[in-house]
This record gives C-alpha cells, structure tokens and sequence, in this order.
C-alpha cells in the first residue's frame, strides 16, 4: 500500500473542484466574450504546458510559435485536401510538429544552452519565410481557410458554427488531458532525470544519462501538444495564415510562464497563460494606446515582487500571515 | 556590382557590429540576453531626433548626448530593476516587458508614423560614374572609428582589463578588487550606449518609428553566434558576414537571402557551436 500524502490529497481535491467549476461555468456564464477569452486562454494553456516542459529540462525554446504553426498548417491542409476529419487533422498537426520537432531535436540539442534558444529563434524566422512563400502549399499571405468541425456523437450533430461552447469543453479537455500526463511525467522517473539534466548537465552526463536523449524527448513531447493546440486554434479561428502564430507568440509564453511560476510543471503554466491571455485582451480593449505600457510595466512589477511567479503565492501567503500574527502580538 | 550596394553592405554590417558589441558586452558580463538591446537602438534614434531636429544641436553633440542619455538610462536598469531580480529566466523576461514599455512609451509621445531626420552631412560626391551621398560614407567612418575606440578601451586599458576578467572569471575577478555590480552597471551602461549610438548614426539615412529595434536585435543576435560569444573580433567578422549577404547576396537572389543567413547560422552553430572566434566551454 503507497502511503498517501494528506498534502496530496488536498491538492487533489482542490484541482478536481476546479475542473468541475471550469466544466460548469458555461452553463452560469452565457457571455461569448468572455467564453471566447476563454478558449484563447486554452489554447495558450496548452502551448504554455509544452514550453514549460522544455524549460524544465533546461532548454529556453524561442520558436514554439513554429510548431504550433506547422501544427495548424498540417491541420488545416488535412481538413481541405483530403476533407479529414476533425479529430484526425488534430492529431495530424501534432505528429507533424513532433516529427519536425524530432528531426531538429537530434540535431540542434546535442548542443543546448543559449545556441539552442538562438538556433530555435533562426529556425521559427526560416519557418515564417517559408510559410509566407510557398504558395502552393500555404497559399502565401492568404492563408488557408477552413470549415467548422462536425463531430457526430451517436445521432446527434454537435453545433459549432453558432455557439462557441463545444470549443470550450474540447479544449478543456486537452488542457486536463495535458496536465494530467505532464504531472505524471513530473512524479515518475523520465521527469526527475530531466529536472538533473537541466540542474546539472555535466553531472548527469557522468551519472550515465545521455543528456541528448532526455532533452528531444520533452522538446518532441513539447511540440507534439502545440502541434495539436495550434491545429486546434486554426480551427476556432477557422483560418490559418503566417501571421497567426509570429514570433512574438514564443516570447508571451515565456512571459506566461514566469509569471505563473516555474517551478511547479502544470499549475504555473495554465495560472499564467489564463491571467496573461485575459489581462492582455482586457487592457486591450479599455486602454488601448496606453496598454503595451501598462502591460510591460505590470509584468516587470510581478516578476519583480514574485520572481518564482504567482504559485509561489502559496508559500508565501503564511509567512505574511505569520508576520502580521507576530506583528499583532507584539503590540497587543 | 554597384558600388552602392558595397556601401550599403557596410552601413548595414556597422549597425549589426555596434549592436553586437552591445549585446555581447552585456552577455559576457552578466550572462543575460538582453531583449531589450533593440528598444535602445530605437531610444538613441529618438533622443536624436529631438535634439538633433527639434533643439536644432550640432550633430555630433546631439549624438554624444544620446548615447550618454541612454547610457545612463542602462546604468539605473542594471541597479534598480535587473539586479534585485537576479535569476537569469526572470532578468530575460523583465527585458521583454521592458521591449513593450519602450514601444508603447515611445508610441504615446511621438506616435507610430514614421519620423525623418535631416542629414547630417548634406551634399554628394561621385566615386567613377556612381553618386555616393556624404551622409552614407560618413556613417561607415563613424561606425570604424567607434568599433576601433571600443577595442583600444577593452584591450588597452585597465577598465577594459577588468572587464575582461569579470566576463572570464567573476569570482576571481572579485577576488582581486574588482567590484562585481560596478563592472556589471559599466557594461549595461556601455552596451546600452552602443546600441544607442548606432541608432543614433543610423537616423538620418533610414526612417524611425517605434518599431525599429526588432529588426537589428534579432541581426545582433545572429552575429554573436557566428563569431563566437564573448568574442567582439567574431562579432565584426560576423556582422560582415550577416551585413554583405543582408545586401549584396540579396540584391542577386532577393528575399532568400534572408533565408540563407538563417540556414548559414543554423549550419554553423550544428559544426562549430561555439562561434566562429569563440573558446568551448569544455
């Protein structure tokens, strides 16, 4: 019999009442703005996961936007060409981020470190130009264009075109589905030898682990799910064309995750990309001009008061109340 | 080939060199990438516009100034934003926020069209039959004269000495009377300087906006991964390199060029990791 943690089984509880609330708030909130955040939060919820796993093997990524890209191109060429349907254009765009991502990996992690984040910032520019000119495959600036799913679930038709609820649950499901397997992969064995190998390279090389190996698998792992978010975005947003994922896109997710935290391997990830996603399309909309200021200037403030991101808020929040305990005590 | 697209190749290789020579200052330093290294290019621009065009300055004051404006402005970074955070991840982040603050401050002053500055040096000459202005021969003096200073202070004096064992060797630098946080504020304040200098250079001959910084960053960056990290001769080879097919190879094969450059660092960064100049770190 394992010996469960009462620590663990609070946090258990905790998670599995937050994907209740999360699975019942569209039925409390009918508002398809904020549902449509929502799904864009997701998404980004799902890019975040990878990147963090790749961050957590000790290796900055600059051009994740590029396998979510190749990702959503995948899906959408699937989806016209040969009329795929909904779930397999999906996992097409993953295996096809994956094996790019696999190619490359063999190749530009044998070397890691800075050299990877800029081989990783060249490669994502190279996959842009490329996106952008070849036209018989990505129709160039126009980008292609792409129907709403049907997704038939015994008789019955699941409506995407007039309510964006569907997107919402589908996408909930992938980000639980994602989370479940990165927290898995964090517990067991793969996730603490990738943890050394980012710690200490050199160190784990001697302790016979073939740093190479353990790094392409979380970079492959890593681009397959922002293959599958990037093909499934191309689908809510029902187009794809070069600007959809710039480069800009790989440099928010770093934002997302530092500010979410980095050492825990899924709630820093989704805490982040939900509050940069919702504070970003927030200020958009009441600021306006103002907002790349205020944005950059709150970023630099959080990080800057909480360095390791907003899931250390929970070590924190009792050494303050200790404080103010001994604080009261002390004048009272 | 025109002789224009030879000068060309060189304007374009200085900004890259001066640029470079920023961002390696800083790295090696303090062994962050700084993001932000391309808001400062677009901040010297800008601080001499105003002074050059709007104040009506000599142009050599006004460039002066810029750089040590923006300097300074580097210096309070490095003190009061970049070092109480400390931990790499979260210093390179801070840099990104700092790219939107710049962006979006200099988007509320002077708006987002593109601004003209005059010429500094008006006038042409003819070189054969090929009519170069004075302004673009101008900038590529400039931009020599700058990079042979900044070598002669590295190499030469004993600031340059002591930044040099900082970047080898922090600790034993420290040991021997180096203080750590003035080298790293001189080299943040130094790199800032520089990017704000090419900036500076850079105006009268292309447009400014707010957005102009990207471009060069992402340039920078390649050329310190060809010539090697920490290395400022690899940071000239490379800003050669990146400069001569960024115009001459484009002005055969156009917008693959672009293409070309990034493959050529791909490749070499897959051969010889460490740069064109640079040490192995094993």
């Amino acid at each position: 019999m394992k010996f469960i943690k009462p620590k663990l089984k609070l946090t258990t509880i905790l998670v599995i009442v937050l994907v209740v609330i999360a699975a019942l708030f569209p039925l409390l909130v009918k508002d398809r703005f904020t549902l449509s955040i929502l799904v864009e939060a997701g998404v980004m919820c799902l890019l975040a996961l990878g990147f963090a796993a790749v961050l957590r093997s000790g290796q900055l990524s600059l051009g994740q936007a590029a396998f979510a890209a190749i990702g959503g191109y995948m899906a959408a060429i699937m989806a016209t060409k040969i009329s795929a349907p909904f779930w397999l254009a999906l996992l097409g765009g993953g295996i096809a981020s994956a094996v790019i991502a696999f190619l490359l990996g063999i190749v530009i992690l044998r070397i890691g470190g800075l050299c990877f984040s800029i081989a990783t910032l060249a490669l994502g520019e190279i996959a842009v130009i490329v996106f952008r000119n070849w036209d018989q495959v990505t129709q160039g600036f126009t980008g292609i264009a792409v129907n709403a799913p049907l997704i038939r679930i015994g008789g019955t038709v699941i409506d995407f075109t007039n309510t964006i609820i569907p997107y919402y649950y589908i996408v909930l499901l992938f980000i639980v589905a994602a989370a479940l397997i990165f927290w898995r992969i964090n517990q067991s064995r793969l996730g603490r030898i990738s943890r050394s190998v980012a710690v200490s390279p050199i160190l784990s090389e001697h302790l016979g682990m073939y740093l190479t190996k353990y790094r392409v698998l979380m970079f492959v792992l890593a681009a397959f799910i922002t293959g599958v978010g990037g093909a499934f975005y191309v689908y809510y947003g029902a187009w794809i064309g070069p600007t959809l994922f710039s480069g800009t896109l790989s440099i928010s997710l770093l934002i997302m995750c530092v500010i979410g935290g980095l050492w825990s391997p899924v709630a820093g990830p989704i805490i982040g990309a939900v509050i940069y996603t919702y504070l970003g399309t927030l200020m958009q909309m009441r600021l306006e001009g103002l907002r790349p200021l205020v944005f950059g200037l709150l970023v630099i403030v959080l990080v800057w008061i909480l360095p390791n991101g907003l899931v250390a808020l929970q070590y924190k929040f009792p050494i303050w109340f200790k404080g103010l305990y001994r604080k009261l005590a002390r004048t009272g | 080939m025109p002789l224009a697209i030879w000068i060309d190749s060189l304007i374009l290789s200085s900004i890259y060199i001066l640029m470079a020579a920023g961002l390696v200052l800083v790295f090696s330093i303090m062994g962050i990438l700084n993001f932000a290294h391309g808001q400062f290019y677009m901040l010297g621009a800008y601080v001499l516009f105003c002074l050059f065009k709007l104040a009506g300055l000599n142009f050599f004051i006004s460039l002066v100034l810029a750089t040590a404006a923006v300097g300074f402005l580097g210096v309070l970074l490095e003190r009061f934003v970049i070092r109480p955070v400390g931990q790499p991840i979260q210093v390179i982040v801070i840099t990104i926020a700092l790219i939107s603050v710049f962006q979006g401050g200099t988007t509320l002053i002077f708006g987002a069209a593109p601004k003209s500055v005059p010429p500094a040096f008006p006038g042409t000459f003819t070189i054969g039959n090929t009519v170069v202005s004075n302004e673009r021969i101008a900038v590529v003096i400039i931009a020599m004269l700058l990079i042979a200073a900044l070598y002669t202070f590295i190499q030469k004096t004993k600031t340059g000495l002591a930044l040099r064992a900082s970047a080898q060797q922090p600790l034993v630098a420290g040991m021997f009377g180096i203080r750590a946080g003035r080298v790293s504020s001189l080299a943040m304040g130094m790199g800032c300087g520089l990017a704000a200098l090419a900036g500076g250079i850079m105006a009268p001959i292309f447009y400014i906006d707010p957005f102009m910084g990207e471009q060069p960053l992402v340039m920078a960056m390649l050329t310190i991964v060809i010539g090697g990290m920490g290395s400022l001769g690899g940071a000239v080879v490379g800003g050669l390199i990146l400069g001569i097919t960024g115009s001459i190879v484009a002005y055969y094969i156009g917008f693959w060029a672009q293409l070309l450059a990034l493959c050529l660092v791909v490749v070499l960064l897959l051969f010889r990791p460490q740069g064109l100049f640079g040490f192995s770190e094993k």
